[in-house]
């Protein structure tokens, strides 16, 4: 019989009337449970979000292995509790406990939070309350864990500075083996508190919140400052150079339910430097690392191996952009041809190419392709540097369409600088001419085809830290209301469906993405009055958020207005990797809608990333560089 | 091509489902390298079929698996391999390699009888031995059985109950009908109890354990691995 941990044996029988109830037990294939008593020091990685969302996240399984494959530590999962196990373990009183050994969230010594979505960050608090640690980093003492975080929202880690003990900013895979291996050295040496997060500071990549402070001048940030001179003042974001040495597990968990990536996943790339001027990732993200194809490979049989998945994604920003992907796409189909295998390529560049390479790799069952040309007209993704053309488009539904896809998904954001009529009625009509282009085909073909659909999904566009747009102010709910209503006229025809994101979540969603520590104070109330999971339509008051913003008297444009590129940014003492000289002329660029091409195939746009010449960062074919900096 | 085996799903993995169930014997097989056939056309999986669904949170001991092959292997090889490439919590405990399945009757079709253990509590618990005689002294027990979008049925389930015995650590034993033929459920046995003691508390899905799945011969039950089973086609 397995063992039953205090807290688990608590709580097993009544798992029956919880929804989903596999989302806590654990023992999944692959999962890694070290004897507890006999581990020096525990730490426990958490997400935010359920078990279903946080198990498909790359990031986390890339850190519980890293961890995992040192003796000294070990390593476990939480997720955040769906309403009835909260109801259940409050009623029972037992803590937020971790998958693997059971344990309340407050006997680890080290708890990891992922950030990926601005709204997970109440969530983040109500874990802590049910893990039994106090919130406020403020009020944790000896007895407590140390509370951190990373992830792709760290970028703005302010708004929830007050609530974690210190932030790693950037990839884990460089340096947090080495934080993790510092905190457990200085923690055995019986060090206080504050000692060990003053000596956290002095790590690259580390930044620990409660030794800078914030000033203000009036409702305006005015500048972020470290409180001793011997705090560096800029902390620098973390980075793999070679991703073929980088570790990456192979021995992935397994979980038994449906989870929304239920497949094996193997990182064939990280970063874009197409440019698009809307895109954090595209930013922080840089340069672009590719693995080879040998390496991916190896990888890859390792992962079905190990797993017993029977699909592989090959996951990046922008999968086609590999270098050699018509190399690796013909090697894999060849090789899992005979072992039923299937591949999938998540991201998809609006061009023949992408939609060719989709071909290859599905050979049957085509149903669904997606597209983002993100605006309306050429003109509008000149000025966002998506450098796509409306004929590019056509192009590539024309070809998916005459190789059996019969619903094409078609992305946009709304409230894009300098966005006009023009551009909605853009929208309008590609949306159109996809549909007539598909209804063509369908007429002329002999093969059986379904009948085309075209779904076009809108989006708020939210101004976010470290982009050329940052001090763009974010569109009012009412303006994107109207342009959604002016949408919903023009785009009632049959084969074509109209969804959009609520406007005033992605409100939420830029405050949070761009607030200062202020913020801090909302986020705390927003939870106080019942707010988490508010990534699910069915639990987010945005009405809670205004009030909050309301009490702390913090006016929103001060978050989400307009911002002069010479103001201070409550981001200013991170360093992502692009320069704020090469943000500043990308929007300015933006406003004559001039265009800055990938550095990769064209001359450098000088964002500041490369510390080394380009080539000597691991891309596939180094003879297609010809300008390196 | 065949392997038939039989299974546990342990305590600890109660509240995995049915659907949940297969997919982790689909990776498992794929993980062990086992030669599984695979279904045709659009979305190829492997051709495995399991025994009537164990509900959401109930243990079972003798559940089985038919899983089509493309090459031969022996039974005692597909035991050992598979179960080192299980999670804890499930295991097989017996498999038989079948040559040929030309009119082999499948899982579901072929196994009429379940034996179920539940743990009394309250006054069933008290008063087990006395309530299990004059159930079983009983002609005629009707329950009434909620059906979706129709009305509520009425239904004599004392013909399909076989056998009633009490055991140790205050558990009782039943061994019913199970299938197509006419099925019981656990909380029905609960309920037929009821109808002789109305202070017989409700027992949960969790109070079960589906012990064995069986095949009716005669006045005997029988494992669908035996060659009695298997010959006659």
């Amino acid at each position: 019989m397995f063992f039953l941990a205090e807290v688990f044996s608590q709580i097993d029988d009544y798992l029956i009337e919880v929804d989903s109830p596999e989302r806590y037990i654990g023992q999944e294939w692959n999962q890694i449970v070290k004897d507890w008593d006999s581990t020096d020091f525990k730490i426990c990685v958490g997400f935010p979000d359920t078990y279903e969302i946080g198990m498909s996240h790359l990031g986390l399984k890339i850190i519980y292995h890293m961890l995992n494959e040192e003796n000294e530590f070990l390593c476990e999962r939480v997720f955040a509790p769906w309403t009835d196990m909260e109801d259940l373990l409050k009623e029972k009183d037992i803590g937020l406990f971790s998958l693997e050994n059971k344990r309340e969230l407050m006997d680890f010594d080290l708890l990891g939070f992922t950030l990926q979505y601005e709204m997970s960050y109440t969530t983040i608090l109500n874990m802590l309350d049910l893990g039994k640690i106090p919130v406020y980093s403020s009020e944790r003492g000896k007895e407590d864990p140390f509370v951190m975080a990373g992830g792709s929202t760290v970028f703005n880690p302010e708004p929830i500075t007050p609530f974690i003990d210190f932030f790693y900013i950037g990839e884990a895979e460089e340096n947090l083996l080495n934080v993790v291996k510092s905190l457990k050295k200085w923690q055995e040496q019986n060090l206080n508190r504050d000692d060990i997060l003053f000596k956290l500071a002095q790590l690259s990549g580390v930044y620990v919140p409660s030794l800078y402070e914030t000033q203000f001048d009036g409702q305006e940030f005015s500048g972020i400052r470290p409180l001793k001179d011997s705090i560096k003042p800029e902390i620098k974001r973390q980075r793999v150079n070679n991703l073929n040495n980088a570790y990456c597990p192979t021995d992935y968990i397994v979980p038994y339910m449906e989870i929304v990536h239920n497949r094996a996943v193997i990182e064939v790339s990280r970063g874009c430097q197409r440019g698009c001027r809307f895109c954090a990732a595209g930013m922080t993200y840089r340069p672009t690392r590719e693995r080879s194809v040998e390496k991916i490979i190896e990888l890859a049989d390792k992962t079905l191996a190990s797993t017993g998945y029977d699909e592989l994604a090959l996951a990046s920003l922008s999968t086609v952009d590999h270098t050699k992907i018509k190399e690796l796409l013909d090697q894999l189909t060849e090789r899992y041809n005979s072992s039923n295998i299937s591949i999938s390529l998540p991201s998809l560049r609006v061009d023949e190419f992408s939609v060719e390479m989709a071909k290859n790799v599905q050979e049957i069952r085509r149903s669904g392709l997606t597209f983002a040309p993100e605006a309306g007209t050429d003109k509008l993704r000149e000025r966002i540097n998506k450098g796509i053309k409306e004929e590019d488009l056509y192009k590539s539904v024309k070809a998916a369409f005459s190789y059996g896809w019969h619903r094409i998904k078609l992305y946009f954001m709304l409230g894009l600088p300098g966005e006009t009529e023009e551009d909605l009625l853009g929208i309008a009509n590609m949306a159109k001419n996809v549909l007539d282009i598909g209804q063509e085909i369908r007429r002329n073909t002999d093969r059986r085809m379904k009948k085309v659909e075209v779904q076009v999904n809108v989006t708020t566009f939210i101004p976010k830290p470290f982009t050329p747009f940052q001090w763009v102010k974010m569109a009012s709910m009412e303006e994107i209301r109207d342009k959604i209503n002016f949408l919903q006229k023009n785009l009632r025809k049959k084969g074509i469906n109209f969804d959009w994101n609520d406007p005033e979540v992605s409100r939420l969603e830029g405050l949070v993405a761009r607030g200062d520590r202020r913020m801090s104070e909302v986020i705390y109330h927003v939870w106080q009055q019942g707010s988490r999971l508010e990534g699910w339509n069915e639990h987010i008051y945005p009405e809670r958020w205004f009030e909050a913003l309301d009490k702390y008297n913090i006016e929103i444009e001060s978050i989400i207005g307009e911002k002069s590129p010479d103001q201070p940014l409550p981001w200013d003492h991170l360093i992502a990797g692009v320069n704020k000289e090469f943000l500043k002329e990308e929007y300015r660029k933006s406003f004559l809608s001039e265009e800055t091409p990938d550095c990769r195939w064209n001359y450098c746009s000088d964002c500041g990333v490369c510390y080394k010449p380009y080539s000597e960062l691991c891309l596939e074919s180094n003879q297609v560089i010809d300008n390196v900096n | 091509m065949l392997i038939r085996a039989k299974f546990a799903r342990d305590y600890n993995l109660r509240y995995i489902s049915h659907l949940e169930i297969m997919d982790t014997f689909r990776k498992g097989i794929r993980r062990a390298g086992l030669p599984g056939a695979y279904s045709q056309g659009f979305n190829p999986t492997l051709n495995l079929s399991l025994s009537q669904p164990l509900p959401v949170g109930m243990a079972g001991g003798g559940e089985y698996l038919d899983l089509e092959l493309t090459r031969p292997i022996n039974g005692e090889g597909f035991k050992a391999r598979l179960n080192s490439f299980l999670p804890e919590g499930l295991k097989i405990l017996d498999a038989r390699y079948i040559p040929d399945q030309t009119g082999l009757k499948s899982l579901q079709a072929l196994l009429n009888r379940a034996e179920y253990h539940i743990r009394a509590r309250g006054k069933l618990k008290e008063k087990r031995e006395v309530l299990i005689e004059k159930l079983m002294a009983k002609n005629k027990i009707i329950v009434i059985r909620k059906r979706r979008n129709k009305p509520d049925r009425e239904y004599d389930i004392r013909p399909l109950i076989f056998e009633a015995k009490v055991l140790k650590d205050n558990k009782i034993s039943f061994i019913v009908s199970t299938g197509s033929s006419g099925n019981v459920r656990p909380e029905e046995i609960v309920k037929a109890l009821q109808t002789l003691e109305p202070e017989v508390p409700d027992h949960s899905v969790i109070d079960f354990y589906r012990s064995g799945l069986f095949v009716e011969k005669g006045d005997k039950i029988i494992s669908p691995l035996t060659d009695q089973v298997l010959e006659e086609r």
